[in-house]
């Protein structure tokens, strides 16, 4: 008899310690893919987001819409979608956020708390700064990649590894970077170009951080050696420039360590880059068969790669930013040294020394035959 | 409760003035035959008035007609020529005189007039009563207050075909018939040894249905067979028309819509049951045999499994295992993802499923559960109807349930894939198909209220009520859970037979080596 008493009692109790009921069924969500923040005109912000469109029937016909509205807080403009659109967003399958390069110079961590908060928005969302352009237009303007612009975006980004020139910024690098306080962040950055009559989003590069407002953007190149120095490269494409052709280098693989040596007052980082190619493309004349020209090919890739990467440290120096975790590797390896200089690790980060070492191995030619001389 | 206090009460009184009833009745009419046969003729067809049936048959000898007898028998109970040349003719045609006439003729006549195998001599009316129900002829003389029961028994039995369940496209084809003693010679003419033992019992005090436990003397349990008997002389009902009244009688677990008792129409089956410890119980009237202890994997070993190829065989039971298991989780799942879990479904699907729910006016949950009703309503129909009447139901199930409800938008497509999958899914296990058919619909319900943390906690419970229950002492869940030492080797797989040296643990325990390793003798 107590045990009759006793089980519904139990059973109730599983049933009540569910703590969200969230019933809820597919086809009466908006499912939102995509979402831009710009600055409001009369409120703080406005949102904009691309809609999943579906029609069903026998066959499921897929577009999207954009709506965009304001709020105070981003919260704000996402349930104020109710009143345009009736349903309320599904943000489950959010696959982008662009923000507007002004939001991002302002700050950028009022609007990502939200994206970081919400239960239902996830973590491998795409966060892109908009540049030049607002982050609306950039929405508006790109019907033309596929079906679903915000797809499209994240899919290039997704496969941005083999290109190398992209950041690859998902929203917990972001905050975990914005959280951490020792690495600058980096997103990257879109912009819109004129192709063949149509403007289309491209990207351009990348938007650097320094705490949480933007400062300054990096172009293709500087995105490529900014990412061989943080280990970030696997496959891309090394263009080096010899007297007589211009050749390309297909990376196989890039391995870069650091290793930081704490010298007194000065820390010195020892950076080896170690890329393994194969010549792939050879514009002009170069006898790549033989060995020696192979060697040379070797060596001045290494001056060029070098100088690239020189450059991208002198820069990111000049900005006071830390865009290569560095300060993670030191606080890995000498947390002490790094609770001395956590409060002026600006400053100490403009004066750090350097060591750099690439080595460019060339493991074959990946080319069948020789290159079509101009005579011949 | 005071109401059910109060029908408990009557009941009793009831029971009790039956007894009493039937006390008086009993000593009003003699319960002894007297010496005069046409006293006993009476007396006997008073006890079968009103039933036609049974025949009197009075003849005497040609050459002494002081010899007068008359036999008794059912009408289509006996073999009409049976009593015709071996009981009326010897006693009406052999040249009788030389027989004494004292008081030992009936015993003469038991020994040297009739050729048959089985007579037995008895003064017991009760006796008389049941054996001339059984179709035995009961043989009365003048002079006697005794009489012979003698084998006759002779009625339609149904051959013995390839049974509808459970069909084999390897192994042997034979099932078993509705008559025991049929049975019996199934299963003895695979066990040729004289450890193989029958006991016999009478259920049912209006039906008397034979009842037969046979076991292996040596392997099987003596403490199981106590308990088995026990349980089985605990029944006290008026009828048993199939094994399916004993099956529910002494379950361990009645309540459970899982079996404790197994089941099968198939000789092989028991025979190899029995061989691993396990006994078996035939009740006339039934082609269905049972055999406890009956554990949760036994539902999905299947006899081919143990004539095929032992990957082929593992592999089917492999099959047969999850598909048990997607049958009762699949229309959970699915509407766990789609009502609750959004996220947790691929962006391409989500889209491919938000079309097809487009402009489907009911819940996902109410249109799953409405559908798997109508399955199982469809698979119900399809059990009893005539074959002739099969077309029907076909083209109804596949064509209006299916494509015309999703082109009218009553139901999404989805959901009638997912009904489909799962109903296939459950006819793989036939034994299991009364349980999984509920716990779907019990898991669907949960994960309806609760999403996917529903569906576990009704895993959970069903988990926590498979390891609770026993069959005959034997965990349920025996041999499911650990795959150490030869635990594992016939429950998720089928090992190969020369390494399945030892029979089951508990069930076999009495002897459990089932061979000495083959391999290394070849």
């Amino acid at each position: 008899m107590r045990k009759l008493i006793i089980l519904p009692c139990l059973l109730l109790i599983l049933l009540m310690l569910t703590s969200c009921w969230n019933y809820r069924e597919v086809n009466e969500m908006a499912i939102v893919i995509g979402a831009a923040i710009d600055k409001g005109k009369t409120e703080k912000y406005m949102l904009t987001v691309e809609l999943l469109d579906v029609s069903g029937g026998q066959e499921t016909k897929l577009s999207t819409r954009i709506l965009s509205v304001e709020g105070e807080t981003v919260f704000d403009a996402v349930r104020r979608f109710i009143l345009l659109e009736g349903k309320r967003g599904y943000w489950g399958h959010i696959r982008i956020l662009i923000i507007s390069e002004e939001i991002a110079r302002d700050d950028i961590t009022g609007v990502l708390n939200f994206f970081r908060q919400d239960a239902e928005t996830r973590g491998d969302l795409y966060v892109i700064v908009s540049k030049g352009y607002s982050a609306r237009e950039i929405f508006n303007a790109g019907t033309l990649l596929g079906d679903v612009l915000s797809e499209s975006l994240a899919e290039s980004l997704e496969n941005s590894i083999f290109l190398a020139e992209i950041p690859e910024t998902r929203l917990y690098t972001i905050s975990q970077d914005l959280k951490s306080n020792k690495t600058a962040p980096v997103l990257p950055a879109i912009t819109l170009e004129t192709i063949d009559d149509n403007t289309v989003p491209v990207f351009c590069g990348s938007a650097v951080f320094r705490k949480n407002r933007m400062i300054d953007y990096l172009d293709k190149e500087e995105t490529k050696a900014m990412l061989f120095l943080k280990n970030e490269v696997k496959e891309g494409v090394l263009d080096v420039k010899t007297d007589t052709a211009r050749i390309s280098l297909e990376i196989k693989g890039n391995n870069t360590k650091i290793k930081v040596k704490p010298a007194g007052n000065q820390i010195i980082f020892d950076i080896t880059v170690e890329t393994r190619t194969v010549v792939d493309e050879v514009i002009g004349s170069a006898e790549f068969s033989e060995l020696a020209v192979l060697n040379e090919i070797k060596r001045i890739s290494e001056v060029q790669l070098k100088e690239k990467l020189w450059n991208i440290i002198e820069k990111a120096r000049q900005l006071r930013a830390d865009i290569f975790r560095f300060g993670q590797k030191l606080y890995e390896n000498d947390p002490r040294k790094w609770n001395e200089i956590a409060d002026d690790y600006d400053t100490v980060f403009a004066n750090i020394q350097v060591n750099l070492n690439v080595k460019i191995e060339i493991l074959n030619t990946s080319v069948i035959y020789k290159h079509l001389n101009e005579g011949e | 409760m005071q109401r059910r206090k109060r029908e408990r009460r009557t009941v009793r009184r009831i029971v009790k003035v039956t007894e009493l009833t039937g006390k008086t009745g009993t000593q009003e009419s003699s319960s002894k035959l007297t010496k005069s046969l046409e006293e006993n003729i009476k007396i006997l067809k008073e006890k079968f008035s009103n039933d036609s049936t049974v025949i009197f048959r009075r003849f005497q000898n040609r050459f002494m007609p002081e010899i007068k007898c008359c036999i008794v028998f059912i009408e289509g109970m006996i073999d009409i020529r049976h009593i015709n040349m071996q009981i009326i003719e010897p006693i009406m045609e052999q040249d009788l005189r030389n027989l004494s006439l004292s008081a030992g003729l009936l015993e003469e006549v038991k020994s040297k007039v009739l050729p048959v195998t089985d007579v037995e001599e008895s003064a017991d009316l009760e006796k008389i009563l049941q054996s001339v129900c059984y179709g035995n002829t009961v043989f009365l003389l003048e002079g006697y207050d005794t009489a012979l029961l003698i084998e006759s028994k002779g009625w339609e039995v149904r051959a013995v075909t390839e049974p509808e369940s459970g069909k084999v496209i390897r192994g042997p084809r034979e099932g078993f018939t509705e008559h025991v003693i049929t049975n019996i010679s199934l299963i003895r003419r695979r066990i040729k040894n004289n450890n193989l033992k029958f006991k016999f019992m009478q259920l049912g005090k209006q039906t008397n249905t034979t009842v037969c436990i046979t076991y292996i003397e040596g392997i099987a349990m003596e403490n199981v067979l106590a308990e088995l008997e026990r349980r089985l002389s605990k029944i006290d009902i008026d009828g048993i028309l199939d094994s399916g009244y004993i099956q529910e009688l002494i379950s361990d677990a009645p309540l459970s819509t899982f079996p404790t008792v197994g089941y099968t129409e198939r000789p092989d089956v028991v025979v190899a049951r029995m061989l691993e410890g396990r006994i078996a119980v035939i009740v006339d009237g039934s082609p269905f045999v049972l055999t406890v202890p009956h554990i949760l994997v036994e539902n999905i070993q299947v006899n081919e499994d143990y004539y095929d190829h032992f990957i082929f065989g593992s592999f089917n039971r492999f099959l047969r295992a999850v598909a048990s298991i997607a049958t009762i989780s699949i229309p959970a799942i699915y509407l766990a993802l789609v009502t609750y879990h959004q996220e947790m479904i691929p962006t391409q699907l989500l889209i491919s499923l938000s079309a097809s729910l487009e402009g489907v006016p009911l819940p996902t949950s109410l249109s799953l559960i409405i559908m798997l009703i109508i399955f199982d309503i469809l698979r119900e129909a399809g059990a009893r109807m005539p074959t002739a009447v099969g077309q029907t139901v076909n083209i109804v199930g596949t064509l209006v349930l299916g494509q015309a409800a999703v082109e009218a938008h009553l139901v999404s497509a989805p959901v009638i894939i997912v009904t489909a999958i799962s109903g296939i899914t459950t006819l793989i296990v036939p034994t299991l198909i009364e349980s999984l058919v509920l716990l779907r619909l019990f898991l669907l319900i949960l994960a309806s209220v609760l999403g996917l943390y529903g569906y576990f906690i009704g895993i959970i419970l069903i988990y926590l009520h498979l390891m609770s229950i026993r069959s005959f002492g034997v965990p349920y869940m025996m041999s499911v859970t650990r795959i150490k030492n030869h635990d594992g080797q016939d429950a998720w797989v089928r090992a190969p037979w020369w390494t399945m040296t030892l029979r089951p643990k508990i069930i076999g325990a009495r002897n459990l080596v089932r061979q000495i390793s083959n391999r290394n003798r070849r």
